[in-house]
């Protein structure tokens, strides 16, 4: 078990990662800001975090920056409804792009795949 | 010759016409004796020899009459050589007149050189036998012109036919575009030798000097001068600005008539070179003046041209971009919808009675969703991208590790057969992927029940070729003349979009797509793309 921050400004699609994600066997923790998933880093042990590319009021990316200055040890998979961004995202220094899907299958692999490349389990 | 008889010649009384100093025609003077006496007598041999004789017996008186004559011969002389002058300043001055007429208003660099030209070969002032026009264009002198005859036949003709149709200057100086045409056709082979440095001999004299050059022929100078004019000499004008900027050249010769000119000669000629100058420079200009007005007139409506392009892609791009806006601000709901109804339904079982209800949420949401990315994909087709280097092979390859599950549970087997010889191409990554993607997912659909789906890759004519095909139930004919236009589907739950943007991505790689199809035996989609170097701009709607 892993356990998996969420980072989505949308209740509902925070509700449902939190519960597929869940199913599949990880503690999550969600947060609809990126001041509260900072906070949340900083209180817990946390392997992984899913972050939306566009927050309200913030933009993900920025986000994405103080989390990779602060907790570089933690990978990150963007999560976005954007194709378009998934040329640049290792550049940003994300570990991963996963585009939205109703079907939260892939999202569950990219976490997994990312979890094994780093030994959690 | 009935006067004959009542003048008595004082040297033959008896028979006038056996003077043996009369010849051919001129025995007409027989008619008039004071005439006679005039013209002919003068200057007859034998009369002095008579005055000689009359001097022996009546000596004094004879002495002076002897004097008086000589001076009377030498004032008859000098008379007829007057008028002769004047004769030739006369018909100078006309000419001239009529070059200055002629060209006052004229425009066309070809008529002033053509009227120049006749201004300074015709007649028998200064009735040079040809001349030949050069003009200054780029630090070179480039044979534009010539007049007058070929050779002594052509000459002799020429000169009769002027003369038998008693063609005046002003006549020849008729100018059309045939005319000039034709006489330039006639030096053709000569004016396309004659390109000359600015600084070749004796080019570089003549415009320092700014006056009219005599070449004889031991003067060293550029050489297809030499191999035109052999031992003939001949004469340079300049014509030049009134900023002293070279325009052209005009060379004259006598090469019939071999006839020399005079340094009064010479300084009608300048005169002339003056004149064509004038003309010339203000008919160049005016040709300068038009060509820069074409240029922007043309540059006004390339202008124009732009502007409206940039409008429609400046309304394309907004377009496009409202549309991606919409998507996103859409899909989060629908993910969200699509996916909660997707665990409910996990979590109540097939055996609930409410089961029927989520799962058609679930799929509602997830037509909605396919929509929302071709939607996503046709826009971003057309949106700038930039290209790198790609290897299709192994965006192929990944594209098949990624459906693998999806076929697996299709029944749908891939038999991947990938030429490692292929070239890369420039392109989009992401785009040639949804491009690729979008055909084979076709493919795919085309095989509900399962089947055998073919990707393949390999150089034909230099180029990359694609091959996706499967054994699915074909596309009826009508349907595929239509395939690739957008909003066009055979799917009942389809947004039409798919192929059309993997043809507009091909498109702007320069590339080809075909389909071929067998009823009943499947489709074979062929991609053709034109490696890296080839491809230059592709057009790209988004730059």
């Amino acid at each position: 078990m892993a356990t998996i921050l969420v980072i989505d400004d949308e209740q509902s699609i925070r509700l449902l990662y939190e519960d597929a994600l869940t199913e599949a066997g990880h503690r999550v923790f969600t947060a609809s800001s990126g001041t509260e998933g900072m906070r949340i880093l900083q209180e817990h042990p946390i392997d992984a975090v899913v972050l939306d590319i566009k927050l309200e009021q913030e933009s993900g990316l920025d986000v994405l920056q103080r989390m990779v200055e602060a907790h570089p040890e933690v990978p990150v998979i963007l999560c976005s409804a954007y194709i378009s961004f998934q040329d640049d995202y290792t550049s940003w220094l994300a570990e991963r792009y996963v585009v939205k899907s109703s079907d939260p299958e892939e999202l569950i692999r990219e976490v997994e795949k990312i979890l094994a490349e780093k030994g959690v389990r | 010759m009935n006067n004959v008889a009542t003048h008595r010649c004082l040297l033959f009384p008896e028979d006038p016409t056996i003077c043996p100093f009369l010849t051919g025609r001129e025995d007409t003077t027989l008619d008039v004796l004071k005439e006679r006496l005039q013209k002919m007598c003068m200057s007859c041999e034998a009369f002095p020899l008579n005055l000689e004789q009359l001097s022996e017996e009546q000596r004094r008186v004879a002495d002076v009459l002897m004097r008086l004559v000589a001076a009377a011969i030498w004032r008859g002389h000098k008379l007829t050589q007057f008028r002769e002058m004047l004769e030739i300043r006369d018909e100078i001055l006309d000419t001239l007149l009529h070059l200055s007429n002629t060209v006052e208003w004229a425009l066309d660099p070809e008529e002033i050189l053509y009227k120049g030209l006749v201004a300074l070969t015709a007649g028998t002032s200064l009735g040079f036998n040809r001349g030949v026009a050069l003009l200054a264009s780029h630090q070179e002198l480039v044979g534009v012109f010539a007049l007058g005859p070929r050779d002594r036949d052509e000459a002799y003709r020429i000169w009769d036919e002027i003369s038998d149709r008693k063609l005046t200057t002003l006549d020849l100086m008729h100018y059309s575009p045939e005319i000039y045409e034709r006489e330039r056709t006639k030096f053709e082979g000569v004016l396309q030798r004659f390109r000359f440095s600015l600084d070749d001999s004796p080019f570089q004299q003549v415009f320092a000097s700014a006056a009219v050059c005599r070449v004889d022929p031991e003067m060293e100078i550029a050489k297809p001068l030499r191999e035109f004019y052999g031992q003939t000499t001949f004469w340079v004008l300049p014509l030049l600005s009134h900023l002293k900027r070279p325009l052209g050249a005009i060379l004259l010769d006598n090469f019939v008539t071999g006839r020399d000119v005079s340094s009064d000669d010479l300084r009608a000629v300048h005169i002339f070179a003056k004149q064509i100058s004038l003309a010339l420079e203000r008919g160049l200009a005016y040709a300068e003046l038009q060509e820069k007005l074409r240029t922007l007139e043309e540059a006004h409506r390339q202008i124009q041209e732009r502007q409206e392009e940039i409008l429609r892609l400046k309304e394309d791009i907004a377009a496009g971009e409202m549309v991606l806006q919409l998507t996103h601000s859409v899909k989060n709901p629908i993910v969200a919808i699509g996916g909660l109804a997707r665990q409910l339904t996990r979590k109540l079982g097939a055996e609930s009675p409410y089961a029927k209800y989520t799962q058609a949420i679930m799929r509602e949401a997830q037509r909605l969703e396919d929509l929302l990315k071709d939607f996503v994909k046709f826009v971003d087709a057309r949106r700038a991208s930039e290209r790198e280097p790609v290897d299709v092979n192994h965006i192929l390859t990944v594209l098949c590790q990624e459906k693998q599950a999806l076929w697996k549970a299709t029944r749908i087997n891939c038999h991947l057969k990938l030429n490692t010889d292929i070239p890369p191409i420039m392109a989009n990554r992401r785009q040639l992927y949804n491009c690729l993607e979008n055909l084979v997912n076709n493919a795919g659909e085309a095989m509900p029940e399962g089947g055998d789906l073919f990707i393949e890759t390999d150089v034909g004519q230099g180029q990359v070729i694609i091959k996706i095909a499967d054994t699915g139930m074909g596309i009826p004919e009508e349907a595929l003349s239509n395939l690739f236009k957008p909003f066009f589907t055979t799917k009942p739950t389809g947004s039409g979009l798919g192929l059309y943007t993997a043809k507009q991505i091909i498109d702007n790689l320069g590339g080809s797509i075909n389909v071929v199809c067998e009823r009943g035996n499947g489709c074979t989609v062929l991609v053709r793309i034109p490696p890296a170097k080839e491809q230059g701009d592709g057009h790209d709607p988004g730059h």
